[in-house]
């Protein structure tokens, strides 16, 4: 990895990630004013005619779908509900996972045991049916895309931390510490919590992309919020009314926009490795 | 049990008949069987035994990281298991600790300055600049200077001999009187340990520190310690001056420990220059 530029940023792969990432995030934020037309609004031509299935177009960038609606500015506005969910569940799964595991880790015995055996628990429940349910007991809307989400997805956050802290607390640096008198707060956050930072933003990463393709995939299956274009219920209404092998313009951008992204994240989190770990930064 | 300090002045610590022992699940098992001793300003004990003899527990009951199963373990003449809140405070404060292994015992994320001035935070102890000034006092006298340089070093930076001086400002910097150090020179090289072992001394006399020094190498023990007690499964078996123990060994594990002591025998041998390849002659 060469030095110099943006710390953290340095690599050019890491440099393309987050410029693609910034584009991304950009549009979801200025989305109202990106977006030509309102994502849901139906256009008609001058005989009152729906404009369905129309091919991309000066008028229509990307075309129309089937019932008439403008697909570019259903991809803008719909980054803000993909990347919004991705990045919320991501907080929320890393902040949960992160915890567990190194309270699980640091106090062992009796803790330990419980909080693994939900970890277990929340192991065995797979994922989409799970879901799937959720959702269609707490009514379709993003909030619970978002809580389905981060119920489930911090279980490999807080085993993979808590195998980590359990050898880190028998680091004599921890002993240090604690003969020093800190507390075990201290102990956990202070001097324990900065050593398994890189795992934490690795798994920021993984979390962001992982919360991204559920929510695409549930929107996908149905259960996305009805009022609000995402990339995943834009699949979700070319596969309900056949289209997705007459209409390229309607599947491949909401298709790419989801890769893209996730792509972004993972070519920074590569160079996140850096920031977090002082040996390679020296 | 008697004591050879006589002359010293009152102890800062006291164990008397400590035990330590530990329920597995294959049983207890008995780490220490019963020591006692005292630990005093400005004098070091030598604890020394084999591996499994007991002596870092020793070191940890010292430290209050493990508690006793029976007998009394008093600092100042306050039974320790009894301390709480502020007095606790006090004996964290007091009480410091050197550990084996330089290149675990520093936090690798943690900057020299952070980590000697880590205590100071831990305690409350100062604003930011009497911290530095602090911590730059404990590196100097820790022989890291000027100690400015190393504020802003990492541990993967330094060589072993110079984290373990870390380690020893780090024990330094909130002032203790007592200092465990649990085989703090068996990590290094031979060329750094006299640097480290002169250093301790130097602070045990000019502190009026007193030093629980342990260690498996009864060579060490002449260098740096007054008092020496040898232990074998959990017990002190003999004890006494450092150099009445050395010279007349009356146990038979003291003597095994003696016998291990390599002896230095160097043995020159001297190329004859005609005959000798570069190569050979390169160390």
């Amino acid at each position: 990895m060469s030095r110099g530029g943006v710390p953290g940023f340095s690599s050019r792969s890491g440099r393309i990630g987050l410029l693609l990432f910034c584009g991304f995030g950009l549009a979801a934020l200025a989305a109202d004013w990106i977006a030509p037309f309102d994502a849901l609004a139906i256009h008609y031509d001058a005989a009152h005619a729906v404009v369905r299935m129309q091919k991309p177009g000066l008028t229509h960038l990307l075309g129309t779908n089937y019932y008439g609606r403008d697909i570019f500015s259903q991809v803008v506005v719909g980054a803000r509900v993909s990347i919004g969910v991705g990045l919320l569940s991501a907080a929320i799964i890393v902040f949960v996972g992160t915890n567990i595991g190194l309270v699980s880790g640091y106090f062992g015995g009796r803790t330990d045991a419980l909080l693994m055996r939900i970890t277990d628990i929340a192991f065995g429940i797979p994922f989409f049916p799970f879901a799937i349910l959720l959702v269609a007991l707490l009514r379709p809307s993003i909030w619970n895309i978002v809580v389905t989400i981060s119920c489930l997805l911090w279980r490999s956050v807080a085993r993979v931390v808590r195998s980590q802290v359990l050898s880190l607390r028998e680091r004599a640096f921890v002993r240090a510490a604690q003969v020093a008198g800190a507390s075990h707060l201290r102990v956990m956050y202070v001097h324990i919590f900065p050593n398994i930072l890189p795992m934490v933003l690795l798994y920021v990463s993984i979390g962001i992309s992982y919360a991204v393709l559920a929510e695409a995939s549930l929107s996908f299956l149905g259960f996305g919020d009805p009022n609000m274009t995402s990339w995943g219920s834009m699949l979700y209404d070319a596969y309900v009314t056949g289209s997705m092998s007459r209409a390229w313009w309607w599947t491949l951008p909401p298709g790419i926009c989801i890769t893209l992204f996730v792509v972004s994240v993972f070519l920074m989190a590569r160079d996140w490795e850096v920031i977090a770990n002082p040996r390679l930064a020296a | 049990m008697t004591r050879s300090g006589t002359m010293a002045p009152e102890p800062v610590i006291r164990f008397a008949g400590v035990a330590k022992t530990y329920a597995t699940r294959r049983g207890p098992i008995a780490a220490v069987r019963g020591v006692s001793f005292t630990l005093h300003p400005g004098r070091v004990l030598g604890i020394v035994g084999q591996s499994g003899s007991g002596k870092s527990t020793v070191a940890s009951l010292l430290v209050r990281a493990e508690m006793p199963t029976a007998g009394a373990i008093t600092f100042r003449g306050k039974d320790i298991a009894e301390l709480r809140g502020r007095a606790l405070r006090d004996f964290r404060r007091s009480v410091q600790m050197i550990f084996q292994d330089p290149f675990a015992s520093l936090n690798p994320r943690f900057s020299v300055g952070r980590a000697v001035s880590e205590p100071l935070l831990i305690h409350g102890i100062g604003d930011a600049s009497t911290r530095r000034a602090r911590t730059l006092a404990a590196l100097e006298e820790a022989e890291l200077k000027p100690g400015a340089a190393f504020l802003d070093s990492l541990p993967h930076q330094l060589s072993g001999g110079q984290r373990q001086r870390v380690a020893i400002a780090r024990a330094l910097v909130l002032d203790p009187a007592v200092v465990v150090a649990d085989e703090p020179v068996s990590m290094l090289d031979v060329s750094a340990r006299a640097g480290i072992i002169a250093l301790l001394r130097k602070l045990v006399r000019e502190r009026a520190l007193a030093l629980a020094f342990i260690t498996h190498d009864l060579s060490l023990v002449g260098t740096i310690c007054d008092d020496v007690a040898v232990m074998d499964r959990g017990l002190f078996v003999e004890e006494g001056r450092a150099r009445d123990l050395l010279a007349s060994p009356r146990h038979d594990t003291t003597r095994r420990l003696i016998a291990a002591v390599p002896v230095p025998a160097p043995i020159v041998v001297e190329y004859p220059a005609a005959n000798a390849s570069p190569q050979e002659r390169q160390p």
